[in-house]
């Protein structure tokens, strides 16, 4: 130490190494003090950004901020940045997630069709097995709405114009041809043998300008992002293409009982890139658990419109497994991939 | 209409709480910030702040972050008209006569004329609105792919046409534009398009790069070659325009007003299309269309009240609809939505308070804004008389940093680097740089409302010429172009160019 600092011959230089190494040593003593107590993690010590692969507004995007401001609460320590990325079905943020460093301080919540079903088409660098999942944190519908003003009252009406106006009916697909959005009515077109339009939009919102405008007849959307304009009758629901019906509109039918095995659901999960150590998941699902049966994010999440359906990594991964064996199916049938 | 006016006087007791004054004004005076700021625009702005806001009352946050909205159309236009550097999107049409009026030692006055402008058409737009905006929104609901196709394909003729010296230099500027708003990805078949496999250029090219190359770079490296021109910054001369200069801002105040009021209307138009329509216009209409890009005060005004005036409109389709005019205002509604506001047709009903708080609130953000930004004009326009030799090294300083701040990438850095000599180039020889950049800022939208319409459409191409808002919009497009082209022939551009009405 002496000899360095007559060496470099200047004092406040001297100063500044010996206040940056008493810090260091400070730093160290903490650490040791955290050994004794628990095992040593230090996780999280900077800002964790989470990428929200869809635009500010939407479904994923309101549920990450949900995120953001509870999770810290059950993650000591925790300052959490959403990072909108859209583009792409959502592939542009989720090759980002893909190529970036796995310590734990990237994440992504994203839907499980931009991870399972888009890689299909030979795009992306990743494919639907090439992520960590962390946790299941919200599920969603998917339904095709019309114009309160249309001629169609129910599925039946519908389902009887465009049989009978083969080609006639266009819909607002979010996302583009062949992605989420589309792929429903695409497979109840098979089925039903009729024929219809898909338009694409960048998004749920230009689709609906699009939809209340009148310059499309549908859109194929998720309920909450619809929920006040459906109870106001401006819209009105003409089907459901989940498993499972609308909490808040139950008598919407679903296609599967209509008679077409149809069966889109959108759900959303967060997600790391491989090779995050594990006792960083561990307590990135201990905390995500807590935060998700906190009665105040079950209340922001009811209030927004989005269902809570908590799940594990493994039961994340079958989900996404089957997904993109389904989806695999369907586009080759269809004819959209090879 | 009266219960309108007690409404909004009701607004003013929920934003004159001390609490609202404060959020206001940090509001307007980060927006102002992160207006000059090159590279960080209103949408990371408003995005970077809104967890800031999730322990606030709903009313304050919105309150500051449409301050941060608001107040970043100021600040942009500092930046535009001292160093050629657009501090957003909006303020590149303000560069073209903005910077001009530097060079002269008019900065005082270009900045004073804009802070007024913005002033003016800020108020105005809102108080319009307020009566008269949920009525008008059903109507812009009208415009649908082809009428945005029509309307943009308008714009950029206009631009093309309009701006530059002759008619093949704007047609080879809008091409290298709508050739760069092609690389990245697809938005329609998720295709890569000239990405050359490089990861960086997959989510296409940044705006602000662009910029900060093509207008920062460019201007010093033509000013370097002439160090004769170099260490003599003229003085400045006032901060208000000339007494006879007073009747034409002003016109230009109120057209500018209006227009960007029409277009903030539909959601979905962008805040650029109104100044560049407030440019041509003031350039039609004016007696001497050939001192437009050489220091006209009334390219200044007009386009700085426009695209404020089109701010403040911005926010009657999300208030009455629900629907987000632009990705700013996408922004703003996540945060409606978190605070647990639905914004619509309810939201008038359900929260008055909210509603009617959040308007006056924005009357007194703008005088905020008048208050803070004419002292401070003085100030700014005093690094207009920096010599270049100091300033210049600054700054290159600001926009190498302002570059990589982004995504801390040198990628960005180097890409701002070759557009700054395709800048250069393109000074040479004489190629508008915005028409260039306005292209490329609308080529991605016009691409896809293309494609929607075709969707749509039953007969093809004809679908533009089956709608009667598109069939005029188009038609007005054929004759600016057929009478461009029949004046380029003639070689008597400059003087039948004030003749085409539009």
């Amino acid at each position: 130490m002496k000899q360095m600092g007559s060496l470099l011959k200047k004092k406040n230089l001297l100063v500044l190494i010996s206040i940056l190494l008493l810090l260091l040593s400070a730093c160290s003593n903490n650490e040791a003090k955290g050994n004794a107590e628990e095992p040593a993690l230090d996780y999280p010590k900077k800002p964790i950004q989470l990428i929200v692969p869809f635009a500010a507004g939407g479904s994923t995007d309101i549920g990450a901020r949900i995120l953001e401001k509870y999770l810290p609460q059950y993650l000591e320590g925790a300052k959490i940045v959403v990072v909108n990325k859209p583009g792409g079905s959502g592939t542009v943020a989720l090759s980002d997630l893909y190529a970036s460093k796995a310590d734990g301080y990237t994440l992504a919540l994203t839907t499980h069709r931009a991870v399972a079903m888009q890689p299909l088409y030979g795009k992306t660098k990743y494919s639907h097995d090439s992520f960590q999942p962390i946790a299941k944190v919200f599920g969603n519908q998917q339904i095709l709405v019309v114009r309160g003003d249309a001629p169609w009252k129910t599925f039946e009406d519908w389902f009887d114009y465009v049989k009978n106006n083969p080609g006639q009916f266009t819909f607002g697909v979010a996302g583009g041809i062949g992605s989420g959005s589309h792929l429903p009515m695409a497979e109840l077109e098979r089925l039903a043998g009729i024929k219809v339009k898909p338009v694409p939009f960048e998004g749920t919102s230009p689709a609906i300008t699009a939809l209340l405008g009148g310059h499309v007849d549908g859109v194929i959307l998720q309920p909450s992002d619809a929920k006040a304009m459906i109870e106001s009758g401006e819209l009105r629901a003409i089907f459901n293409a989940a498993s499972t019906p609308v909490p808040y509109f139950p008598d919407i039918p679903l296609l599967k009982d209509k008679g077409y095995d149809i069966a889109y659901d959108s759900n959303t999960s967060l997600l790391a890139p491989k090779g995050v150590p594990q006792e960083i998941i561990e307590k990135l699902q201990e905390a995500v658990k807590k935060t998700l049966e906190d009665p105040a994010v079950i209340a922001e999440f009811e209030k927004v419109n989005l269902q809570i359906q908590p799940g594990d990594d493994k039961s994340v991964q079958k989900e996404l497994d089957e997904e993109n064996r389904r989806s695999k199916e369907i586009l080759t049938e269809l004819g959209l991939i090879k | 209409m009266i219960d309108s006016l007690f409404s909004l006087l009701e607004g003013f007791l929920v934003a004159l709480t001390w609490q609202n004054l404060l959020y206001c004004f940090i509001g307007v005076m980060l927006g102002m910030i992160i207006g000059i700021l090159p590279g960080l625009g209103p949408v990371s702005g408003t995005a970077l702040l809104i967890p800031i806001t999730f322990g606030m009352e709903p009313v304050s946050a919105i309150i500051m972050l449409s301050g941060i909205f608001y107040g970043s159309m100021y600040g942009g236009t500092i930046t535009s008209v001292l160093v050629n550097v657009p501090g957003e999107a909006a303020s590149v049409i303000t560069c073209i006569d903005g910077y001009e009026m530097t060079k002269q030692g008019r900065a005082g006055t270009a900045l004073g004329v804009a802070a007024i402008g913005s002033f003016i058409g800020g108020i105005v737009a809102v108080m319009v609105l307020t009566f008269v905006g949920p009525f008008l929104s059903s109507v812009a609901l009208k415009f649908g792919p082809p009428e945005f196709f029509s309307i943009m394909l308008l714009g950029m003729l206009m631009i093309v046409a309009l701006m530059g010296k002759s008619l093949i230099r704007g047609l080879i500027a809008a091409f290298i534009g709508l050739l760069l708003s092609m690389v990245g990805q697809d938005i329609v078949s998720g295709e890569y398009r000239f990405t050359f496999n490089s990861f960086h250029l997959m989510e296409g090219i940044d705006f602000a790069v662009m910029a900060m190359g093509l207008f920062g770079i460019s201007e010093i490296l033509i000013n370097a070659e002439n160090p004769a021109r170099v260490g003599k910054p003229p003085k400045v001369k006032g901060l208000l325009p000339r007494r006879e200069e007073w009747p034409s801002t002003l016109k230009a105040v109120g057209r500018g007003t209006g227009i960007g009021m029409i277009l903030g209307l539909i959601p979905g138009a962008n805040s650029i299309i109104a100044s560049t329509f407030s440019y041509i216009l003031e350039k039609k209409v004016s007696k001497d269309p050939s001192r437009f890009g050489k220091g006209a005060i009334e390219g200044v005004a007009g386009p700085e009240t426009a695209n404020n005036a089109h701010s403040g409109a911005a926010l009657i389709p999300l208030f009455s609809l629900g629907l987000p005019s632009s990705p700013t205002m996408a922004v703003i509604l996540g945060a409606f939505i978190m605070h647990g506001l639905t914004p619509g047709p309810t939201l008038f009903t359900n929260n008055p308070d909210f509603v009617w708080g959040l308007i006056a609130s924005m009357f007194i953000g703008n005088v905020m804004l008048l208050i803070l930004n004419l002292p401070l004009v003085g100030m700014w326009a005093k690094i207009a008389m920096v010599p270049y030799k100091l300033l210049f090294p600054i700054i290159l300083m600001v926009i190498f940093l302002g570059t990589y701040s982004l995504n801390g990438s040198l990628w960005d850095v180097g890409m701002m680097m070759v557009f700054g000599i395709i800048g250069y180039i393109m000074k040479k020889l004489d190629i508008p740089i915005s028409a260039m950049i306005v292209t490329f800022i609308l080529g991605s939208q016009l691409e896809s409302s293309m494609l929607q319409s075709l969707s749509i459409s039953t007969e093809g191409f004809l679908i533009f010429f089956l709608r009667p808002i598109s069939t005029v919009i188009m038609l007005i497009t054929i004759v600016v172009f057929a009478m461009s082209i029949y004046s380029t022939i003639k070689n008597k551009r400059s003087n039948l160019e004030a003749d085409v009405e539009i």
